[in-house]
Formats: structure tokens, C-alpha cells, sequence
């Protein structure tokens, strides 16, 4: 299927003789034609749809305002060719459920006189808006929008399903309007995942009714997010047509839980050179004790509290949840006289299997809540074929993991540290933009299982200073190696559209860092060539 | 282990917050957590919630579409969680303001005096003379405004409050650079945003240089072919807009258009402006065209900008292409001048220009360097390179602006907060009708290195030292005691959205060395 589309994105560059086949669309369609006519866009244009919806009305009022910005646009036809008044919407499917399987896949016509989306669904529709105000341009001569090159035919579907950011609100504080922003710069490049890595070691800013004491956990009295904030967020993504999975990691990364509830910690730990109490100084690495009882009393209040105990309810209602389950270190575990007595109880004789007993009674918690548990792929590594086979495993530090997890059947999500971690900040575009997440996979069965990746946004060094610096562009490179089609792997076509991505997203008001240097231009110059 | 947060003092605001008399007790006066420090104020001991009927309101009968506004983006400002009012008796039920005269302009000099009474409960007020002087009251009111996360409900600590206040310097700017590297509109608003927080009043507009020439003249179309790129250019709708987004906020825009020097891309354009192809500045006083053009372009301009002070460059002026072009040697030569005569003619000429539109030249300082008191006595020296400057100046009776290269240039990434705010604009002036010269001053945002990636965290949060330097009185100047303030500040900012960097930061914008809060860092 991919290879036939690729075949024809060839024929139809070749039909129309342009050298590089450049639009300026990303990510780059599955398939697009176009032609060689301006069309200017009338100042009255309006985007319409037979579909009554909420969603889809605040679709049309964003795309309004990110197409047109300027009010005062010229009345007067600027072209000879008719006048583009209205773009229409027809939805397929009017369900607004936001899960995994939904569907994206959008056509997109532009005529002289006409513009139709038909998408499968009111987010696949969202997809569709998106290429169409990308291929809208403001002509400030002449005081008018236009359209380049059409007609155009768009049809368009993403690669991977789970096209995501993870996004740390652990190890520095990013108040809502800063995820506010991000969701919508993530639908500019059609990510559909926000993986909320909302707490760590190092701070818990989350309001939790069923646990009060857990936000003390917090950088600050001020550093928080209500539990209004949250559902804000949630319904943000949504109305973008992007998923929030949460993740709440454990029992590693976890300190911060106890300083509301210090019975969460171990008793009795002994600091060495691999248990660390240093908060916030890395590692911080004191896990939860799995061997209370009251640990699992906490995490099942508070998911429960989170997901309303039933699928598709709560404050965070995408079926994956995420429990981490990464970088234990049992050096903290030796002190403590009540775990060694539990697992002598439970004739435990690894701390592996302390470890895997705790991993596998909170997937246990979760799937109760009618959740799909997603874990860091050391839970994986520890357990091999023993985890549970609905464990979506996700990679980040070795693609032989992820060939042997498909291997074995498990659906894995790739955020590959040497190339998609947005912390290696010496990883420029092209590091990003050269992976492929199913480079070794031929059998079309595995690569099925690979529901996608995400590019990871690590916090220990971020905060509001280069959060959009640290994330765009190469954030970008990403979103079109899980949306655009296989065979789109050329750098040298990639760079000017990337370029002329990154002068939008600053358009936009999301200051994207220059291609060459993210921590800023070393001269001046354009955004379209720095 | 949390011990860093627990012992900080960063703590303090939130204390304040939760436990006021507690701290009051354990730390005395509590410090007035509002940047720029207002010139006077008292404070209570008591904690006043919010009303859920709490509403902003004009005791005019008329109503001002600005204040009007006004109101609602204080309201999205402060108001950014969801909140229960407070029930009890002694809530705060409302902001009611009164404003004298609503119909004076924006301009130097405008009354920015206010006094905002916050009773322990019931109606908070805020009079001022002017919308500009409401406008100054209005931040300051809502910097008094917390968020208490434990009840959910919007707080006044500290009441009662009254606060007298008004600027120490009438002219507080930011200059940006939008010819080194564009800053599209959206951003420059945000700018103005952010700029108007830390009551700054002017954004000074150094549109174009050397490098590109962004704006799209409607009466000189081809300048504009010195833009980067299609996208990367100004129209006039844009710059009016701008203009108007800046007003309302209490900003005024003042524009420069940087001549005879710094002026390169208008040869892209208009070839004959310069003195040859590969010797492009000064500019060609021979050429006919440079006149007509210059003519033109301040008549578009002013048309399009109501302020008062028309910035005219007028700096780094290498004349020797003057010299080395036959052309306009020659011209000089049967004009009899010399290089120094072509630069003073250069700058009378823009005087009388921009004067012709009732404009107020304002020119950097090498202007009163060459030509000392022989220019019109109405120019406005702009001083960067030497504060002796401003002494000078002001003795021969000049008004001045103060933007020391260095101390308060932004693109100097290694100068820190400390620095900037220890910069007295008054130095070595004794007579206070001298003193009464030095107009104010900006933090300059030079765009070189800058783009809209960085600008946010290259300006904040140091530019709020030379803000508190130009609003506050000449006594506070103790960059020790104001820290805690500027790190609230800072994460203020962080929290209204601007991209203001760890305060700690030695070198500017740079990351956070690790985990932390934000007001440890």
C-alpha cells in the first residue's frame, strides 16, 4: 500500500516536471497532485460543514484565526481566476470518541472555485485543516490570500497511529498556559499524543482528592495543577484531536510521592553510592515500597480518582495509562527490615521479582479501570514473555528489545533515546528525522505492532526558557516520520520545507528554534535559512 | 532530600500567602511583593479572598471602550484557574475605578500617577488622573492577587493596602530589532504584553538596518525588497495595528529609522541612495533621490505613528565612502564641506523633516558628540556609548535618554541582573534641574543574535531591573534586598506565559543547570 502511494506521489511530481516536487505541507502527504494556478481566498471566506458539532465549530474558529490573521485583507479580487469563498467539511463517522484507533485518514480538494475536506472523523477533519492553512499564504503586496498551484488534490492518512510528545512536568513546572500552547503546537505537525510524564522524583504537582498530601509534593505552593487544570488540559488535547496519557511511574522515579506520604518510601533505607536521597540533585532515586499495602492503597485511590474506575471516564479518559516501571534501584530497598520480611513472606529471593510483583499488581489495578497499561520497556527486559501479554511496551533504549517484544507479540511504542530524546540537545533535525522506528522489521504482522513513537521531552534541563526552543523544530522531524509515508526520508527535501515549518510555527507564535543552533541564531538572518 | 524548598526563602510569597501573620512575625516587614516597587505603600496583616460576584467596574456613567477592555484581559491575567469565590463577610466584593480625564493622549509625560486602596474587605479603588495612570494601577493590583491552591479561592494578602504611586522617569522602553532578525506580529505583541507587566511605557521600534527592511511602505514599495523573505515584512496596516495594541496597553511606540548610517538595505530597493554598490553607507547626500526618499518616508511614518519623538539613528556613521566614491566627493566639494559638514547637514535636514510633522527628533549620541550644542536644542539624546554623555548633555540644557552599552544592552548575554539594576541614570549629576533632563531610558533588545526562539528569555526577566531602576524611587537600589522580588517577578512572568529566564542566570537564556523550581533558580 505505502510503496503504490509512493509510486504515485513520483508519477504525478514527474507529470507536472518540477524538479523538487516541494509543497509546503508538514508532514508531507501520503499523496498530493496539484496544478498551476493562484487562487486568491476571499476576505469573507468561510469553512462550513453539514456536521453540527462543538468540536468541529472550534476547529473552524482556530483554523480561522491561524489561516487569516490579518482583518483588513483587500476586498478586491487580486487575480483573474474565480474567488475561493468557503472550504466544506463532510464527516463520515460523527463519533467523537478520541481513542487509539481513530481514525485520521482526510481528502482534500481545492479547485478555483471550491474546497472540500471529506475526513472519516472530526479529528481526521482537524488533520485536514490543518494541510489546508498550511497551504494558504498571505500576499502582502497585494493584500490578499491566495492559494499556489491549484488545483490541488490531497489525500492523506498518518503512517503510525500514536504520534507523540512526552512532555516532563516533574523535574521543572510548566504552568497550563505552556501545555495549552504545545497542544497546539503538536496539531500543527499532526502529533496526536500527549504523554504527560507528570511526576517524578523530583516534584508531584498534581491536586489529588482521594490523597491531599500528595501536591506537597510540589516545587512550591504555587507550582500546582488543580484537578480543574487537568480536565482543562485533557479537553484541550481533545478539541485538538490529541490523546493525554498520562503516566504516573513507578515504583522508580517516584520520591516526590513521599513527601506528603513518607510511608510510601521505604523504612529504614540506607543512603550509598546507589540509593540517593538527594532531591532535586540527580538521581533521586528512592523508589515506592512495595511491600506496604498502603503504597497500593494510594495508587489505587488515586487512579481510581483519575480514571472514574471504568474505561472512558475520569479526568484522563485515553484507554493507555501509563505506569512506568523504569530505572529501579533495589540499593534502596536493602535497609529496610519491613521488605526484607516481605519477601521472605512471598519467598522472593531477587529483587526482580519484588519489582515484577509490584509492576504486576498495579497493571492489575489498571486494567480493572478498563485501562490498556503502557510500561517502559525495563519491565520488559526484567520479565520477558512472563509480562502480560496486553502491556504495550515502550522503547527507549534498545531497538532489539522492541524486535524481540513484536517478536513475542507485544504492541510497542519507540522513543528511542539516541535519536528522540529532545534532552541530547546535540542531536540536531537530522538525527531525529533519519530514524526509523521499523528499520529491521519486514514481516508486516510486527510492524503492525508498532503503534508509533514519540519524540521525549525530559525536563531536568528545560524550563519555560527553552521548552519550545528544546521541542521545535526537531519535535517536527518526528511528526513526519511517523505521519508521512515510508519513502519520505530525504534530507535535502526535507530542509526547505522544515524551514519554511519553522518560520510558520514562529508565525504562529511558537518560537521554534533555527535549524542550525537550538539555543539561538549565531548571526542574523531569515527564518527561512538559519 | 525537599530541604532546598523548605528552608528557602523563596518560600516567603507563598508564606505570605497561607500564614501572613505568621511570617509577619517571623521576618518583620513583610516585602511588598509588586515589581517596580511602588513609591509608597502600606500594608495590613489581614488575608482577603475574592468575592465570586468580584467584578471590575468604572464609576464613570460613560462607558470607555478602553477601560472596558482593560478589564477583561486583567481579568484573563489574573484570573487563569478555576476558583471558588469567598463567602465570608470580609471578601473582597470589587475593584471600582475612577479615572479623571479619560480623554488625554498617550504621550511623554502622561500621568501615570495612581492610588489603589484594598480595604480587609469589601470594595477595593483605584483613582487616577488618566486611563494610562488606571492602567499602571491595575497591574499593580493584580500583582496582589494569589491563587490559593489548598481552597481554591483567589487571595489578597497583607490587606489593607493603599498604595500612592506613580514613575520616577517618564520614558521607560524596550528597543527591539526587527531588521537583524524579523519578529512577526504576534510576538511583538506578546512584547508589549509582557513590557506593560513591569510598567514599562515604550517600545522603541528600530525597524530596519543594514540587514533587511522589513516594513512594506505603501508610498515606497520597493524598499521592501530588503525584507528576508515574502512573509518576514510589516505593512502599514500591521505597524497601525500594533500601534493601537501598544495604546491600549499604556505603551507608546516610538519608531527609528536609523540615517545617514545603518541605512544599507535601502539600496536593495533604491540603488542611487547609496554611494556605490560595494560602498553602500552612509548614505549619498549627492543623490537626489536620498532627500525624496527621506521626505517621503517620515511623511509615511508619522502618518502612521502618533508618537511624539521620532527616533533618527544618526550613529556609527563611517564616512568614508563620502571620501572614496568620486561622486560624492565631488558634491562635497562643490558644496563646500567636508565629511563632518555632510553628516550635520544629514541630520539638520532629518530634523526639519520629522519637525515638519510636529515630531521630536530623538538621536543616539553621537550626534551631540560631533555637533555638540550647535543642533536644535529641542533633540532628544539618546546616550549609549559614555554616561559622561548624560552629564554633558544635560548641562548644555538637552533632554536624555539613557541606554548604556553594556549595563543595560540586552544582547550582552553576560551582564546580569545585578548590573543592569545597579545603574543610576543620575550619576555624577548634582543640579536637580539637570537631573530633571534625564527623561528615562531603555534596555535595548538588539537583534543580532536574537530571534524569536530566544528573545523572550534574552529580555526577561533582566529587563525588570532597569524597569524598577526607571519606575521606582533612586533609594531602592539594592539588588540584594530586591532579589526575592525579582525571582517572584520572574516566575510571574513564567506563569502569564512570557519566557523569562532562571533568575540565577549568569549568562543569559541559558537552560536551567538541573531540576529546581522556579523560584529557586
Amino acid at each position: 500500500m505505502t510503496s503504490i502511494m509512493a509510486t504515485t506521489v513520483v508519477v504525478v511530481c514527474l507529470f507536472l516536471s518540477c524538479v523538487s516536487c516541494q509543497i509546503n505541507v508538514w508532514p508531507l502527504p501520503q499523496t498530493y497532485s496539484h496544478g498551476t494556478t493562484p487562487v486568491s481566498v476571499s476576505p469573507s471566506f468561510q469553512f462550513t460543514s453539514k456536521t453540527n458539532s462543538h468540536t468541529m465549530r472550534e476547529a473552524f474558529k482556530r483554523y480561522t484565526a491561524l489561516t487569516f490573521t490579518r482583518t483588513d485583507v483587500s476586498n478586491t479580487k487580486q487575480y483573474d481566476e474565480a474567488v475561493l469563498s468557503t472550504l466544506d467539511v463532510i464527516i463520515t463517522d460523527p463519533s467523537e470518541d478520541l481513542q487509539l484507533d481513530t481514525r485520521e485518514d482526510y481528502t482534500l480538494v481545492v479547485t478555483s472555485t471550491s474546497a472540500t475536506i471529506n475526513a472519516s472523523t472530526v479529528y481526521a477533519a482537524m488533520r485536514g485543516l490543518e494541510t489546508f492553512s498550511q497551504l494558504v499564504q498571505y500576499n502582502i503586496s497585494a493584500n490578499v490570500y491566495t492559494i499556489q498551484q491549484a488545483p490541488w488534490s490531497i489525500s492523506d492518512h498518518p503512517r503510525f497511529p500514536h504520534r507523540g510528545l512526552l512532555m516532563d512536568t516533574s523535574r521543572h513546572f510548566f504552568s497550563v498556559h505552556y501545555l495549552h500552547k504545545l497542544l497546539d503546537s503538536m496539531s500543527y505537525a499532526k502529533m496526536n499524543v500527549l504523554h504527560w510524564h507528570i511526576v517524578d522524583a523530583q516534584s508531584f504537582p498534581m491536586q489529588s482528592a482521594a490523597y491531599p498530601l500528595l501536591w506537597k509534593g510540589a516545587w512550591s505552593p504555587s507550582e500546582r495543577y488543580t484537578t480543574q487544570d487537568v480536565k482543562d488540559v485533557v479537553e484541550y488535547a481533545r478539541l485538538r484531536g490529541i490523546r493525554v496519557v498520562p503516566e504516573f511511574d513507578g515504583p522508580g522515579h517516584a520520591y516526590a510521592w513521599g513527601v506528603g506520604y513518607p510511608s510510601l518510601l521505604p523504612q529504614g533505607y540506607n543512603i550509598s553510592s546507589k540509593c540517593d536521597d538527594t532531591c532535586p540533585v540527580n538521581p533521586c532515586n528512592v523508589p515506592l515500597d512495595p511491600s506496604n499495602e498502603f503504597t497500593y492503597q494510594v495508587l489505587e485511590g488515586l487512579f481510581t480518582e483519575l480514571t472514574a474506575g471504568k474505561q472512558g471516564a475520569g479526568i484522563f479518559t485515553d484507554n493507555m495509562f501509563h505506569t512506568g516501571g523504569d530505572e529501579i534501584e533495589p540499593g534502596c530497598w536493602s535497609g529496610s527490615p519491613q521488605i526484607a520480611q516481605f519477601m521472605k513472606q512471598h519467598s522472593f529471593t531477587s529483587y526482580d521479582e519484588l519489582y515484577m510483583y509490584f509492576v504486576n499488581r498495579v497493571a492489575g489495578m489498571v486494567k480493572g479501570m478498563g485501562r490498556q497499561v503502557v510500561n517502559w520497556e525495563s519491565t520488559y527486559t526484567t520479565a520477558g514473555n512472563t509480562l502480560d501479554k496486553g502491556t504495550i511496551v515502550n522503547i527507549y533504549l534498545s531497538m532489539d528489545v522492541m524486535e524481540k517484544a513484536v517478536g513475542s507479540g507485544y504492541q510497542c511504542i519507540v522513543s528511542f533515546a539516541n535519536a528522540w530524546y529532545l534532552d541530547n540537545v546535540g542531536n540536531n533535525w537530522t538525527v531525529f528525522y533519519n530514524f526509523n522506528p521499523v528499520a529491521n522489521l519486514t514481516d508486516p504482522s510486527l510492524v503492525k505492532l508498532v503503534l508509533g513513537g514519540e519524540a521525549s521531552n525530559w525536563g531536568e534541563t528545560m524550563d519555560p526558557t527553552n521548552l519550545f526552543a528544546r521541542v521545535w523544530p526537531r519535535a517536527a522531524a518526528v511528526a513526519e516520520r511517523l505521519w508521512s509515508a515510508a519513502s519520505v526520508t530525504s534530507l535535502t527535501d526535507a530542509l526547505p520545507r522544515l524551514h519554511a515549518f519553522r518560520c510558520m510555527l514562529i508565525d504562529r507564535d511558537i518560537p521554534s528554534a533555527p535549524l542550525d543552533n537550538l539555543a539561538g541564531p549565531l548571526a542574523p538572518g531569515s527564518c527561512l535559512w538559519q | 532530600s525537599f530541604a532546598s524548598f523548605a528552608h528557602s526563602n523563596m518560600v516567603r510569597p507563598f508564606l505570605l500567602v497561607l500564614f501572613s501573620c505568621i511570617v509577619a512575625v517571623s521576618y518583620g516587614q513583610a516585602p511588598i511583593y509588586v515589581w517596580p516597587q511602588p513609591q509608597s505603600a502600606t500594608q495590613g496583616t489581614a488575608i482577603s479572598g475574592l468575592a465570586a460576584s468580584f467584578s471590575m467596574k468604572s464609576s464613570s456613567s460613560t462607558p470607555s471602550a478602553d477601560l472596558n477592555d482593560a478589564f477583561a484581559r486583567f481579568n484573563a491575567t489574573i484570573f487563569d484557574h478555576r476558583a471558588k469565590g469567598d463567602a465570608s463577610s470580609s471578601a473582597i466584593t470589587g475593584l471600582l475605578v475612577t479615572v479623571a480625564n479619560f480623554n488625554v493622549p498617550l504621550q511623554l509625560g502622561v500621568d501615570e500617577s495612581y492610588t489603589l486602596s484594598v480595604p480587609a474587605s469589601g470594595q477595593a479603588t483605584l483613582q487616577a488622573n488618566t486611563y494610562y495612570g488606571a492602567l499602571r494601577g491595575l497591574e499593580t493590583f493584580s500583582q496582589l492577587i494569589y491563587f490559593n491552591f489548598t481552597t481554591s479561592m483567589y487571595v489578597i494578602p497583607n490587606t489593607p493596602w493603599t498604595i500612592k504611586d506613580a514613575p520616577r522617569f517618564p520614558h521607560r522602553g524596550v528597543l527591539v530589532d526587527t531588521s537583524r532578525h524579523f519578529l512577526p506580529i504576534p510576538m511583538l505583541r506578546r512584547i508589549i504584553d509582557s513590557i506593560s507587566y513591569a510598567k514599562f511605557n515604550v517600545l522603541h521600534w528600530h525597524i530596519t538596518d543594514i540587514q533587511s527592511f522589513p516594513w512594506q511602505s505603501s508610498a515606497l514599495p520597493r524598499f521592501t525588497m530588503a525584507a528576508y523573505s515574502q512573509n518576514e515584512r510589516f505593512s502599514d496596516e500591521d505597524i497601525q495595528d500594533l500601534i493601537e495594541y501598544a495604546r491600549k496597553r499604556g505603551v507608546r511606540v516610538m519608531m527609528e529609522i536609523d540615517v545617514p548610517g545603518h541605512a544599507g538595505s535601502w539600496c536593495v530597493g533604491y540603488p542611487d541612495v547609496c554611494p556605490s554598490p560595494t560602498c553602500t553607507m552612509p548614505l549619498d547626500p549627492s543623490s537626489n533621490t536620498t532627500w525624496t526618499l527621506m521626505t517621503q518616508l517620515f511623511k509615511e511614518l508619522t502618518s502612521l505613528a502618533p508618537e511624539g519623538l521620532f527616533h533618527l539613528g544618526g550613529d556609527e556613521v563611517d564616512m568614508s565612502c563620502w571620501t572614496s566614491v568620486a561622486r560624492v566627493s565631488q558634491w562635497l566639494k562643490s558644496h563646500n564641506m567636508n565629511n563632518l559638514d555632510a553628516y550635520r547637514y544629514f541630520v539638520e535636514q532629518a530634523h526639519a523633516m520629522v519637525g515638519s510633522h510636529q515630531r521630536t527628533p530623538v538621536n543616539w549620541d553621537e550626534v551631540y558628540a560631533n555637533f555638540g550644542k550647535t543642533i536644535d536644542p529641542n533633540t532628544i539624546i539618546h546616550v549609549w556609548r559614555n554616561l559622561a554623555y548624560v552629564q554633558n548633555a544635560t548641562r548644555d540644557g538637552f533632554r536624555v535618554l539613557v541606554s548604556p552599552d553594556g549595563p543595560w544592552y540586552l544582547d550582552g548575554l553576560g551582564t546580569t541582573w545585578q548590573q543592569m539594576y545597579a545603574l543610576e541614570p543620575s550619576t555624577g549629576i548634582t543640579d536637580p534641574k539637570q537631573a530633571a533632563l534625564i527623561l528615562g531610558g531603555e534596555a535595548c533588545m538588539w537583534g543580532e543574535t536574537v530571534d524569536s526562539s530566544v528573545v523572550m528569555p534574552t529580555i526577561w526577566p533582566r529587563a525588570a531591573a532597569v524597569a524598577e531602576r526607571l519606575w521606582s524611587d533612586i533609594s531602592v537600589n539594592s539588588a540584594a534586598s530586591a532579589e526575592p522580588r525579582y525571582a517572584w517577578f520572574r516566575c510571574l512572568l513564567d506563569q502569564r506565559g512570557i519566557e523569562a529566564g532562571p533568575y540565577k542566570n549568569t549568562q543569559a537564556r541559558t537552560a536551567p543547570p538541573g531540576p529546581g523550581g522556579c523560584y529557586t533558580q
